[in-house]
């Protein structure tokens, strides 16, 4: 019997197709946690607004403790904001849009913010102590984080 | 079990669109032309039990757009309100009636039961409700899969699983033997067993369960023993590498240390520890013994003047000097040794970290959803708020396989984390090792910078005073002698240790050969032997040509078919030939039971393959063979798109009921009373 043949008749392997792991802030339901609470905690006024800026730059800070200080640094004129990877994140516009068709996030003109279940939902995750380390990264960058900061350091034009 | 009755029920804006069909013991025939919704009926008997887990591992709705979104009335499109599926099934002693919504106000989650046969008037008040989807519906008292398996007359047997521990052995195990659907149905013998409920060989358990075969708890005992034994030679493995580390700090080597854990330990050759002395090896008292002697020989004569010792002292401190050299070799590979495992450690805690948080993150997924305010979310349902079309709920890279449920995730990250954990561990140990080693580096440096420091101190000294390395070497001989004792006693404690795990390994290893498959009860050959029997005289009814039926087996150990020289059969057959195979198989389990006492229920639910092009295989001889059913009390449910007039002629003189849809599935039906 040939090689061939032998391998023909004596398989070695058998490719089964197997799931693949979905990283825990890929899950839509995630995302949409971490806006709403993302709005409550950091947005102004009734509706708890803010810029498509400021979201994005403060979900990118919750990733990681070193987005989080790099944000910060970058805030307090100690970074040079070439040198960081503040990107905008398309898996959030996708989320943000979920969150928009299912009337939890409410848009006017440029500017986002919550409707009224958007804010019973951001206050019951707080309430059941989810998303801990995201919320004490906004607590502890809100503050530094103004609209005009955030214009002026990122040096983008427009929403 | 005999399925009864199947009903769709669905609402839409333009009133109450619905099908009802009803079946009896038998061969019942499903026909009609393709994409009209056969395949659908049958899907929603599956959904109507909550076995939409056997598909995949997603919570996604197995049925299409006409139950769960839009459905065409002629060219119009008619929106869905709300829908819902209702099967009657019958289990000989009792018949009752589940309902499970598909969309609209009812959480899919639940399926309600009523104690009676179909009627229009089904309420809500009346029904038992239970869960299904969520884990623990086969074992929670409200769970539907427990109730089912009840009403199976079943008792699901306990079963291993990968990370070591044990489940029921799920109905979703179970049904792809029973179910066989058009998709991924046919591509292989016990192809469809999922494997995401993360079950020790499935299809195995499966087969024996159906077959009523023995369920000796071997194979739980087996498992069990495994997992003691893995961690048992973790622990063998560590304390060896201890013991290998303090020989080297003694300045030694073990001799008759086992290099396996598989051997014998024996008691009366036990591992020793040999210091090296020159070019021999010293049994620990040997040495001691030799630094005793030179101790005593230094103690009692009298120092020796410099000047008596000159030469003597020149020689050794070359020697020394170059012993010096060798050491601080010795010493820039253990740094080495030292920054890798260093830097491994840092990676694999990084590594831990980020696990974690992946972990709570996906947790708070699962979480998430149970929240009230999270509850009317059509997202929670997986479905778009905007179309309702059914989604997953992840963001998703674009092309890609399925993705894992949160649950399958967190099961995944956890299994990671344990594995993350234990490098991280072991590379903590070689850490901690790579220091020992540099530690003891260090003072055997010291001890021989100090010995030079002395000889030169005696080489310029004046030659009539005492010596000043030999009073050096006399703190040095104690000191060493100090160092092997302490030494030993901590090496036989360790190795005492060894010991006990070792012979603890050999012990469960004995029980693990112990617990080995035992052979068939002559019961249970019977029965694997009567497998064969009906497959292979199937195979030969129905005409198959790519193998010699005559040599095929069916294999004891695993139930698949095998062809000749102990080899898959599915890999000699042909096309045609391996859809022949796969109904054989099925309705072989299902003929075994009816002479022999087996776990089957007696039904089998069969969408026909598609297929295209000129080659089609005619299933007129498998629905001969299926036709006899009736006459066993059994039921056989066959989705076939041949046209009814194909049919009658082919089938002419065997019994079977015909169901025939020839319009679309669902259709329009007059508005009920409330």
């Amino acid at each position: 019997m040939s090689a061939a043949e032998f391998i023909t008749k004596n398989p070695i392997a058998r490719f089964v197709s197997r799931p693949w792991p979905v990283p825990g802030e890929n899950r839509l339901v995630w995302r949409m946690a971490l806006l709403v609470v993302v709005l409550e905690l950091a947005g102004r006024g009734g509706s708890k607004t803010m810029s498509l800026l400021k979201l994005h730059a403060l979900c990118w800070a919750t990733k990681s403790p070193q987005t989080l200080d790099s944000l910060d640094a970058l805030l307090s004129n100690q970074l040079e904001a070439r040198s960081l990877g503040v990107s905008i994140d398309p898996f959030l516009n996708s989320a943000l849009d979920v969150a928009i068709a299912e009337k939890l996030v409410t848009q006017a003109k440029s500017n986002l913010g919550l409707s009224n279940d958007g804010r019973l939902f951001a206050q019951e995750i707080i309430a059941e102590q989810m998303l801990k380390p995201e919320r004490t990264a906004i607590q502890r960058i809100k503050g530094r984080a103004t609209e005009a900061t955030l214009k002026r350091v990122l040096g983008l034009t427009g929403g | 079990m005999q399925i009864e009755v199947l009903r769709l029920h669905v609402n839409t804006v333009r009133g109450v669109y619905g099908r009802t069909l009803e079946f009896e013991k038998g061969l019942t025939i499903l026909h009609g032309p393709n994409s009209h919704g056969k395949s659908t009926a049958l899907m929603s008997i599956l959904y109507a039990l909550g076995l939409e887990g056997m598909l995949s591992a997603r919570r996604a709705i197995p049925l299409p757009h006409a139950l769960t979104d839009y459905l065409l009335d002629g060219e119009e499109r008619v929106d869905v309100e709300s829908s819902s599926v209702a099967v009657q099934i019958n289990n000989g002693r009792e018949t009752i009636c589940v309902r499970r919504a598909i969309k609209g106000e009812d959480d899919p989650r639940l399926i309600r039961t009523w104690q009676m046969a179909m009627t229009d008037k089904l309420s809500d008040s009346e029904s038992v409700d239970f869960f299904v989807r969520d884990p623990g519906s086969a074992t929670h008292d409200a769970g539907f899969h427990r109730y089912l398996t009840e009403f199976l007359g079943w008792k699901l047997p306990t079963v291993p699983r990968y990370d070591g521990k044990e489940s029921p052995l799920y109905l979703e195990t179970i049904f792809p033997l029973l179910f066989l659907e058009q998709k991924r149905g046919w591509l292989g013998i016990q192809a469809r067993i999922p494997t995401h409920l993360r079950i020790r060989d499935p299809q195995i358990r499966a087969v024996e369960f159906l077959l009523g075969l023995q369920n000796d708890d071997s194979v739980l005992q087996r498992a069990r023993c495994e997992t003691q034994i893995q961690h048992k030679l973790e622990e063998w493995t560590h304390l060896r590498a201890v013991v290998l580390t303090l020989a080297e700090q003694a300045g030694g080597q073990i001799f008759g240390l086992p290099e396996t854990s598989k051997s014998q330990w024996d008691r009366t050759q036990r591992p020793t520890l040999k210091i090296a002395s020159g070019d021999e090896w010293l049994s620990v008292s040997d040495m001691a013994q030799q630094l005793r002697k030179g101790l005593v020989a230094i103690e009692n004569s009298k120092v020796p003047t410099v000047g008596a010792l000159a030469d003597e002292h020149g020689r050794e401190l070359v020697q020394v000097e170059a012993e010096l050299e060798r050491l601080d070799i010795a010493q820039s590979s253990f740094r080495e040794e030292l920054l890798l495992a260093e830097t491994e450690l840092v990676a694999m805690r990084e590594r831990l970290e980020r696990l974690a948080s992946d972990i709570v993150r996906n947790r708070d997924a699962a979480k998430l959803r149970t929240l009230g305010s999270a509850s009317r979310l059509a997202l929670v349902k997986d479905m778009c708020a905007t179309c309702g079309q059914s989604i997953s709920g992840n963001i998703s890279l674009g092309d890609e396989t399925t993705p894992m449920s949160v649950e399958e995730n967190l099961n995944f990250l956890r299994d990671m984390e344990k594995a993350v954990s234990a490098a991280a561990a072991a590379a903590e140990r070689r850490v901690k090792t790579s220091k020992i080693k540099l530690s003891s580096l260090r003072e055997k440096r010291s001890e021989k910078r100090q010995q030079i420091r002395a000889l030169k101190a005696a080489l310029v000294q004046r030659s009539s005073e005492p010596s000043e390395a030999v009073i050096s070497k006399r703190i040095q001989l104690r000191r060493q002698l100090e160092i092997l004792g302490r030494g030993d006693e901590k090496l036989s404690e360790v190795l005492g240790r060894l010991e006990g795990v070792h012979i603890e390994i050999s012990t469960l290893r004995a029980q693990l050969s112990h617990h080995t498959r035992q052979e068939h009860s002559g019961e249970d050959s019977a029965k694997v032997t009567a497998l064969q029997d009906s497959f292979k005289s199937q195979l030969s009814e129905y005409g198959v040509q790519s193998v010699e039926v005559d040599k095929i087996a069916i294999s004891k150990t695993d139930y698949r078919p095998m062809a000749e020289g102990m080899t898959d059969l599915e890999f000699e057959l042909s096309g045609s030939d391996l859809i022949r195979s796969i109904w054989a198989y099925f309705l072989a389990l299902l003929e075994v039971g009816r002479t022999k006492p087996t776990n089957h229920p007696g039904f089998l639910i069969i969408d026909e393959p598609k297929q295209q092009g000129t080659e089609q295989t005619s299933i007129a001889k498998m629905l001969k063979r299926a036709s006899d059913a009736g006459q066993w009390g059994q039921q056989i449910i066959v989705a076939s798109g041949g046209s009814v007039e194909q049919l009658d002629s082919e089938l002419e003189g065997i019994p079977y009921q015909t169901r025939s849809i020839d319009s679309h599935m669902l259709i329009p039906e007059l508005p009920r009373s409330e």
